[in-house]
């Protein structure tokens, strides 16, 4: 067995000491036979750590200095705040789904929620009441609904996972209706989706009960 | 007389390919019905669901995409690994573990465990100790790694604790020696890969044991950070030094201290030395303890079931000598106890069990649990001392193995931490390092050294 004289260790597997990173034995060449570890040089995936890092704060420089410019020449930071929210939407729906590797049934009801989000942002930016959450949010979630009810019963029922965002828009357009019944004249479009979403839900209750019930077990881990 | 003997081997020709054709409408009937069963039992399967422990739902909320809670237990062979074996090897044991063999999924509330479909394949070790998982519905949350002699059990924190993990790969060895042709006779020690999996093994020791009335403050103090240059998160250094367990214990008992008291103090110590060197900061010098909960509460299960305390080190006591830090340490070691066990697991499980905890979303869940953890979680510890005591494993089995060791990763703000596990008279003690700098470590097996235990360094840098 080596030792190193510098730590009084003895070294195993290796012509170095890992503690002081002196020489231990300076006759023999590095015997890789012995290593009970792989060689190994760090890669770019190994590194991305540091590129995401760099990315991140790229975006985030990026973001204030377009605050800054606008600043400067409108003296507001009105349409800086378009990039800021559409970077955000970006980055937790598109990156982190592909990053992830998300199922198509996450990927859905991330749509939903933050693209709702997105359409509230600018509905209460731009003071334009009226076309978001009476037309476009309720017409998305339709879509959404419709789509993830496809997918489901087109391949026998196997992906039930689908079942996941059609319950969120059951519960968000529940909300949604409930809100806007007080404030607006235009629940036509969400009324549709609530009921569309219910349909399905109680279709699924009708002829799949057993799964639902275990599907929202899990999903609310009673 | 020609004709007939014709006619009755004709007739024999056809009968006996009727029953051909019969046999064969009879297998094609019976794959069908199989496929059919597989079918139920796979969707059964998709269908089915685990529920994430207590202490395990935190492992998901405070990892990223370069980091989460991976450890890993090692052990080297004599000979080298046979890969085929040890695929045939796993197949059988997770058989054994159902609940192992799971991803991870979110649900709109809570994570849970999914149980997977496929057999988990093994992977040959090709990069560094303890690589973060990526989560998704295809993929397992431990892998069983091979290099030359060297057998690796790496898993995410969520699926199980040191002990849980132990347990699985002790009878993953036992089968693979089995397998090689090795006769095991003794099986006391070890689970056997032919027992039915135990419904006990599953469950959530900590809401069995958890105690509606008992609550225990949480208000601690910073710790020491050692804030040197690091290595990029997926860059890990392992430092792994052996002794004899008889001479530690010896040197231990010179101190009238137990091995677990002995090494946290000649740890505090080491990390006290970079204190005085650097003085990053004036927090006192901490040393977070996982405690196995099953030595003190009865319980078969295989999932997360320890607990942590926080060994100190006061600021005004930074003059002290190994053997003066060694009595602070067993001061504070006796406030583990079963009151404060208990008030351990009674206040986590009423975190979990509270209604507005309950009613958040689980994107909600998971940022103000990261929140929470990096204000009040690894802050609060400069490091971890990991010891799982005595593996006891058959002598057929120890005969085969030239070491078995365990390390524990290493987080953003606890660089480097110290697993400790003895088997026979081998004690191997493995630090994970994320610094640039081993002066650490060197002042750990220096001072160990100085105190007449010889040690064998070995690392993968
Ligand atoms: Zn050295």
């Amino acid at each position: 067995m080596k030792v190193c004289k510098n730590c009084n260790l003895q070294i195993k597997n290796s012509n170095y000491c890992p503690l002081c990173g002196k020489c231990v034995d300076e006759q023999a060449k590095e015997n890789q036979e012995e290593r009970s570890f792989p060689v190994y040089a760090p890669t770019l995936i190994d590194n991305s750590e540091s590129v995401w890092r760099i990315l991140s704060k790229l975006s985030i420089w990026g973001i204030i200095v377009c605050m800054a410019i606008n600043l400067f020449i409108n003296k507001t930071i009105s349409w800086s705040l378009y990039a800021l929210f559409g970077l955000l939407y970006l980055h937790f729906v598109v990156f982190y789904s592909v990053y992830k590797k998300l199922s198509f049934a996450n990927v859905i009801t991330r749509i939903a929620v933050y693209t709702t989000f997105l359409i509230l942002f600018l509905e209460l930016y731009t003071q334009s009441w009226g076309w978001g959450m009476c037309y476009a949010i309720p017409f998305l979630w339709l879509a959404l609904t419709i789509t993830s009810a496809i997918l489901m019963i087109a391949k026998g029922w196997v992906n039930f996972e689908m079942f996941k965002p059609t319950l969120t828009m059951t519960v968000m357009s529940a909300i949604l209706l409930g809100f806007l019944f007080g404030f607006s004249e235009t629940f036509w479009p969400i009324l549709v989706t609530f009921f569309v979403c219910l349909s399905l839900v109680c279709f699924m209750f009708m002829f799949r009960f057993k799964r639902t019930v275990r599907s929202i077990q899990k999903e609310f881990r009673l | 007389m020609g004709s007939d003997l014709k006619e009755s081997k004709i007739k024999k020709k056809q009968e006996a390919q009727q029953l051909k054709k019969q046999l064969k409408q009879q297998a094609k009937q019976r794959e069908k019905e199989l496929a059919k069963i597989h079918n139920i039992e796979m969707r059964a399967l998709r269908e089915n669901w685990y529920k994430l422990d207590n202490s395990a739902m935190i492992y998901p909320a405070i990892g990223s995409s370069h980091f989460n809670s991976v450890f890993r237990i090692s052990a080297e062979l004599k000979q080298n690994i046979n890969p085929q074996v040890l695929q045939q090897t796993l197949e059988q044991t997770i058989k054994r573990f159902p609940i192992f063999n799971v991803s991870l999924a979110n649900g709109l509330f809570w994570h849970y465990f999914q149980p997977l479909t496929q057999l988990p394949k093994i992977e040959e070790e090709y990069a560094y100790p303890c690589r973060p998982f990526v989560f998704n519905k295809n993929n397992p949350i431990f892998r069983v790694l091979y290099f030359k002699n060297k057998i690796c059990f790496e898993t995410f924190h969520s699926l199980t604790d040191g002990f849980g993990a132990s347990q699985f790969f002790n009878c993953l060895i036992a089968t693979y020696l089995k397998n090689i042709g090795i006769k095991i006779t003794d099986n006391t020690d070890i689970l056997s890969v032919n027992d039915k999996a135990n419904e006990e093994e599953g469950e959530d020791a900590f809401r069995l044991y958890a105690d509606k009335t008992m609550s225990r403050s949480r208000k601690e103090k910073k710790a020491y950070d050692v804030k040197e240059p690091v290595n990029p998160m997926s860059v890990l250094q392992i430092i792994k030094g052996t002794a004899s367990v008889s001479k530690v214990k010896e040197v231990a008992k010179k101190y009238n201290a137990t091995i677990n008291e002995f090494l946290s103090a000649v740890y505090m110590l080491a990390m006290l030395k970079n204190k005085k060197k650097y003085k990053r900061n004036n927090n006192p010098i901490k040393l977070s303890v996982p405690v196995n909960l099953r030595r003190y509460f009865l319980s078969k299960t295989l999932k997360n079931f320890s607990a942590v305390f926080n060994l100190e080190l006061p600021v005004d006591k930074e003059n002290s000598t190994l053997e003066q830090i060694i009595e602070i340490v067993k001061q504070q070691s006796k406030q583990i106890d079963t009151e404060y066990l208990l008030k351990f697991i009674s206040k986590n499980v009423k975190s979990e069990t509270n209604f507005f905890v309950r009613i958040m979303p689980l994107a909600v869940k998971d940022f103000v649990l990261k929140l929470v953890y990096s204000f009040v979680g690894e802050v609060l510890f400069t490091s971890t001392i990991s010891n799982l005591g005595v593996i006891k494993l058959p002598n057929e089995i120890e005969e085969q193995l030239l070491s078995y060791y365990v390390c524990i990763g290493a987080t953003k703000v606890n660089r480097f931490n110290l697993a400790v596990i003895s088997h026979g008279d081998t004690m191997e003690m493995c630090f994970s390092n994320r610094l640039k700098s081993t002066q650490i470590m060197k002042d750990f097996f220096s001072t160990l050294s100085s105190l007449g235990i010889d040690i064998i360094i070995e690392s993968n840098f």
